[in-house]
């Protein structure tokens, strides 16, 4: 009986184990080889889309005075929506090059954009953008449009602009105008006469 | 005796509502700009958050003369929110509402808000929403603010200016409301420029009060 379970059951046995080797091992590779696969083609969204190359020129509106001028600013072509929003910003905050008194906030950063589903283009700012603004109602109205004007001049498929202060919603910059609504509603409309 | 009986009924039949009242102006308020941590520009060593309380003030008591009641959205130095002046305002009933600030130049300027809608685009929600408030009253603050713009120059003899701009504290108000920047630059606001300029925007409640 014994002799019976010995060498014929080890007959039996060794070819299974070889087959659940191999199986396990085919299993193993085959996800191996599609997760590969598959993290090849996830990052093909809108960050990545366009490549990075020469230099580009972009139109910057800063507020001088009492009105809007533009200006153009050359920068290293941008690869995606987001990184040209960023290079548009980080040129505004940069000020005019033009003489004349603008009010552009000394010290201001960008810390982030973000693109929200509903086309609004979040731009997140440091609290110096808020805290060295020393300007009337015009001052305030022109910073703010300038700042539209440049992102949606530059920017692809921005539907509108949402400012955020240190990550969070900000009730108003200079105590004149609101920033709780996205700005396109706000800044569409000047009329200043004598 | 007689006299004294009737110069009294004389001047209340004939020169109070004509002084004060004939346009049913009986509760005024005034915003003054800024306050708190928000200094708002400075006028040499002056911040607009003290030239625009101490101005307010100074106004109150020429209005409160002329028999209106007069409210601030602030009375002392403290940092109010746009939301909080609108709701101080909204429960204030206002018939006449001025916000006051300083230019950054040297001209005076007066707002009246701006509505990017007509109210034909308006849903039911957005026409009465407290930011559609100015609506009805856009016509008369365009007539108060070019009154009060004409005492300013006559009184100054500064440059007016008159825009339209997207101003929060003015859309909720469901009177006639402007926003007045007094210049910044070529002022002493010492206290005697103050009294003028409260003097000068009272005068102008006043005309167009007459009207």
């Amino acid at each position: 009986m014994d002799n019976s379970k010995g060498p014929g059951g080890f007959r039996i046995f060794m070819p299974t184990v070889v087959f659940l080797v191999l199986f396990a091992g085919g299993i193993a590779a085959g996800y191996f080889f599609f997760m590969k696969t598959t993290q090849k083609k996830a990052p093909e969204g809108p960050e990545t889309a366009r490549p990075a190359g020469a230099a580009t020129t972009i139109q910057v509106y800063f507020p001088i005075e009492d009105r809007l001028q533009a200006e153009d600013r050359q920068v290293p072509r941008p690869p995606s929506k987001l990184a040209s929003a960023r290079a548009t910003v980080e040129e505004f905050l940069k000020g005019p090059k033009t003489a004349g008194d603008s009010y552009v906030p000394e010290g201001a950063r960008l810390l982030g954009v973000y693109d929200g589903e509903d086309g609004i283009l979040y731009i997140d700012l440091s609290d110096e953008f808020r805290r060295n603004l020393k300007v009337d109602a015009l001052g305030e109205f022109l910073l703010l449009r300038g700042l539209y004007e440049s992102v949606l001049t530059n920017v692809y498929g921005v539907a509108d602009v949402k400012i955020l202060i240190e990550r969070a919603e900000t009730e108003t910059l200079g105590g004149h105008i609101s920033l709780m609504r996205p700005l396109g509603e706000t800044v569409s409309q000047t009329l200043v006469e004598e | 005796m007689r006299r004294f009986f009737a110069g009294f009924i004389v001047f209340f039949l004939v020169l109070m509502p004509v002084t004060a009242l004939a346009r049913g102006l009986d509760t005024v308020v005034l915003d003054p700009g800024h306050g708190g941590y928000d200094f708002g520009v400075n006028s040499g060593d002056s911040r607009e958050k003290e030239i625009t309380l101490s101005i307010a003030k100074k106004l109150k008591s020429f209005l409160r003369e002329e028999g209106r009641k007069v409210f601030l959205t602030r009375e002392v130095d403290r940092y109010l929110s746009l939301a909080d002046r609108r709701d101080r305002i909204a429960a204030s009933s206002a018939d006449l509402f001025m916000s006051l600030h300083l230019s950054d130049s040297e001209s005076a300027m007066i707002y009246v808000t701006w509505y990017k809608e007509t109210e034909a685009d308006l849903s039911l929600g957005e026409y009465y929403d407290i930011d559609s408030r100015q609506r009805r009253y856009l016509y008369e603050s365009r007539v108060f603010a070019g009154i009060v713009g004409e005492a300013l120059g006559t009184e100054f003899g500064v440059t007016v200016y008159y825009g339209e701009l997207p101003l929060p504290v003015l859309s909720a108000t469901g009177a006639p409301a402007v926003l007045v920047e007094l210049p910044s630059r070529g002022v002493d606001y010492n206290a005697e420029t103050m009294l003028r300029f409260a003097y000068a925007l009272g005068i102008g409640m006043q005309a167009y009060g007459q009207q």
